[in-house]
């Protein structure tokens, strides 16, 4: 569909059309990922899902009524339905026959459904596509254009650009409002800053962007534009002042990647926009360098590794304390075994705390100075936290190793000083052992 | 000379401790239904001068719902509510409010300051924005409270004990004359609950009144100067000297006063009579 429509433009225009899809895309991502970003802080991301279905009974009586696809008739019909799909779902959630969540799920729905009915039965007299509707027709937008002054640009781009800028400066306007009633709504209504005018605004800037992102990406993929840029850049930073920015750059940068994709794969430009922003997400999901599953694994390794070699250090240390040469068996099966044993015996080696000669022969591992004091202090860590165990829980002598073998590996110098004080510096743990 | 209200210093504006001055809270025949079914009844209850003020009572008894309703923050059946002899709305900036720890989500893009700056929002009203002097007010509350340094951590890595106290600073930073607060103990550690009891007190002698929801009845004798003994109806309202007797307590917890807390009430106040 792609690769024809550019191919019957004149070949300049070509590059303009291109750019101005991608213009549009960028100026429907725009408010949809600021306001987004709001919706998703204030768990209302689903009423953006509502209103985008819901407006279109709204867009198709108002396009029975007045025959025309777009222009003030369509908007004022779309915004009436959302404005009437939020106070339906109060309504239908105060009864308190269903929860707000249910609530919504079954107004949003019927209202599509009667959406899909009317717009169906008016295609069969008319040159109006379903389809169009549902996902839009971003490729088609740049060749309806109007002339501003001199210049030559898109119809669809004045409202959308429009929008843009009321959502920004809404931002700016109210970004201290939209931040406490975010966060803390009962506090903000106790102030006198009410919560459900934000919200009012928002529901009413979330139907705009809807109505107006309509023709370019339709109903459906709207959706993603408000959630999937905020969630993407709410996972990568802790603060709202970056995050907003970012869920920008991450919507507008759906847009270039769906282009570029629906190019070379010449399929539709709004379900490529859709795929880009859900793969934004899935690469921050994975890769963010806080919350991502990829530092978590690694930030549970590294730890999996320091206690592996705590435990090795300390097994060693418990060997040389009884003055035995070689370990006995239940002292080995202490130490890892395969690649974390691998990995724990080098990371020994390296940090200097092993001595590396006889590294091969594991029940002789010999350790440096430096690593004996290394391990002198885990093993402290583990008789005082028995003895303080002993002392203040009255654990049995048989319940004490079990919890001290994790904690002796999270006591710094500073809780061992505590706990010693604390426990009168006891000379030896509940088991008769001397604490180093 | 003559000095215009607008001119005077606002230390002096604020001043509600005169005798002549009106109470601070004047609750009257407040009545609260959810979905119809009433959970507070007839609420009568003045605090006249400024205090430290515990409202105490079973699970379920509606205490939280008692200051949400005395803030306007639920719809009301009946009843009137009135700080410093005027409607709740026109002194809003003078009440100040601690919701429970539970009610915010702690992932919350935000960190430690601004959440204590929010605290400024009320005064500073619609489209201003806090500035230097709102920034100096937020840094000088959360040294009060013990988080110096903590300004800029995200506050979902702070613990429990430290995410209360971010909130007791939000509510310095309020400079309130009136607070009310939804059980500030509620999960902290003894360290904490101290801080705060302390700073709690630290207001009540700089001429505030703080009404606070309290779940711990070993405390309540020690710490409050005024009770209220809720269960969905006002069971009692007095010093606490008057109204912490075993007699009123088990009239507010009816069956469910458990056998430990029955036991610290008793260790409290004396013998139960036979």
């Amino acid at each position: 569909m792609l690769h024809s429509l550019l191919s019957t433009s004149p070949a300049g225009s070509a590059w303009a059309i291109a750019l101005w899809t991608i213009v549009i895309g960028c100026l429907c991502a725009i408010p949809a990922s600021l306001v987004g970003s709001f919706l998703v802080l204030r768990r209302m991301s689903l009423l953006g899902d509502a209103i985008s279905h819901a407006v279109l009974p709204g867009v198709a009586i108002a396009f029975l009524i007045s025959g025309e696809i777009s222009g003030v008739p369509i908007f004022i019909g779309a915004i009436l339905t959302a404005i009437l799909t939020a106070f339906l779902t109060r309504t239908v959630a105060a009864s308190g026959v269903v929860n707000e969540q249910a609530g919504l799920g079954v107004v949003f729905t019927s209202l599509f459904a009667i959406g899909v009915l009317l717009i169906s039965r008016a295609a069969q007299n008319i040159d109006l596509d379903p389809g169009c509707v549902l996902y839009g027709a971003i490729e088609f937008v740049p060749l309806e254009t109007v002339v501003l002054g001199s210049f030559e640009l898109p119809r669809t781009a004045i409202p959308l650009g429009f929008t843009a800028l009321l959502t920004i400066g809404f931002i700016l306007a109210f970004f201290k409002e939209l931040k406490i009633t975010s966060f803390d709504a009962p506090l903000a209504e106790s102030m006198g800053l009410s919560p459900r005018r934000m919200d009012f605004f928002l529901l009413l800037l979330t139907s705009f962007i809807t109505v107006l992102s309509f023709e370019a990406v339709g109903s459906i993929l709207v959706i993603v534009l408000l959630v999937a840029p905020a969630c993407t850049a709410l996972h990568l930073t802790d603060r709202l002042e970056i995050a907003l920015p970012l869920a920008v750059l991450f919507g507008c940068l759906s847009s270039v990647l769906g282009y570029s994709g629906a190019l070379s794969t010449n399929t539709s430009v709004a379900g490529m926009i859709a795929v880009a922003s859900g793969f934004l997400f899935l690469i921050s999901w994975i890769f963010a360098p806080k919350h991502g599953r990829f530092a978590n694994l690694l930030r549970r390794f590294r730890l999996r590794l320091q206690i592996a070699t705590d435990d090795l250090l300390a097994v060693i240390y418990r060997r040389e304390e009884s003055g035995r040469l070689l370990m006995n068996h239940g002292e080995s099966v202490v130490i890892s075994n395969g690649l974390l044993g691998w990995l724990t015996k080098n990371r020994a080696v390296r940090k200097g705390w092993l001595d590396s000669e006889v590294l091969a022969t594991e029940s002789r591992l010999q350790l440096t100075p430096k690593g004996r004091e290394m391990a002198q202090s885990i093993v402290r860590g583990h008789r005082l936290w028995e003895s303080f165990l002993h002392r203040d829980f009255q654990l049995a002598q048989d319940h004490l190793h079990e919890p001290a073998e994790i904690a002796e590996h999270f006591l710094g110098p500073d809780l061992q000083r505590e706990l010693s004080d604390q426990l009168n510096t006891p000379g030896t743990d509940p088991h008769g052992q001397s604490i180093p | 000379m003559n000095q215009s209200l607008a001119e005077m210093p606002t230390e002096m504006k604020h001043k509600r401790t005169d005798i002549t001055a009106p109470p601070v809270l004047e609750v009257h025949d407040l009545t609260v239904a959810y979905r119809e079914k009433p959970v507070l009844w007839h609420i009568d209850f003045a605090v006249t001068k400024p205090a430290l003020v515990g409202i105490v009572g079973p699970n379920g008894a509606g205490k939280s719902t008692l200051i949400k309703a005395i803030l306007g923050l639920l719809p009301v059946s009946s009843g009137t509510v009135e700080v410093f002899g005027r409607p709740l709305k026109k002194e809003r900036l003078h009440v100040g409010y601690v919701p429970q720890r539970e009610s915010v989500d702690w992932d919350f893009p935000i960190q430690v300051l601004d959440v204590v700056l929010m605290g400024t929002y009320g005064r500073l009203g619609w489209f201003r924005r806090p500035r230097e002097t709102e920034r100096k007010l937020a840094r000088e509350c959360l040294a009060r409270m013990g988080l110096e340094g903590l300004e800029s951590r995200q506050i979902g890595q702070l613990s429990g004990g430290q995410q209360q106290r971010v909130f007791l600073a939000r509510a310095l930073a309020q400079q309130a004359d009136l607070y009310f607060m939804d059980e500030p103990m509620a999960g902290v550690d003894a360290a904490t609950e101290h801080a705060i009891f302390q700073v709690l007190a630290e207001l009540r002698d700089q001429g505030k009144t703080v009404v606070v929801v309290h779940h711990d009845l070993r405390s309540v004798p020690e710490k409050f100067d005024q009770l209220l003994l809720v269960n969905q109806r006002l069971i009692a309202y007095g010093p606490t000297s008057d109204v912490f007797t075993a007699d009123l307590l088990r009239k507010t917890y009816g069956g469910r006063l458990a056998i430990l807390e029955e036991l610290a009430v008793a260790l409290k106040v004396g013998r139960p009579t036979p």
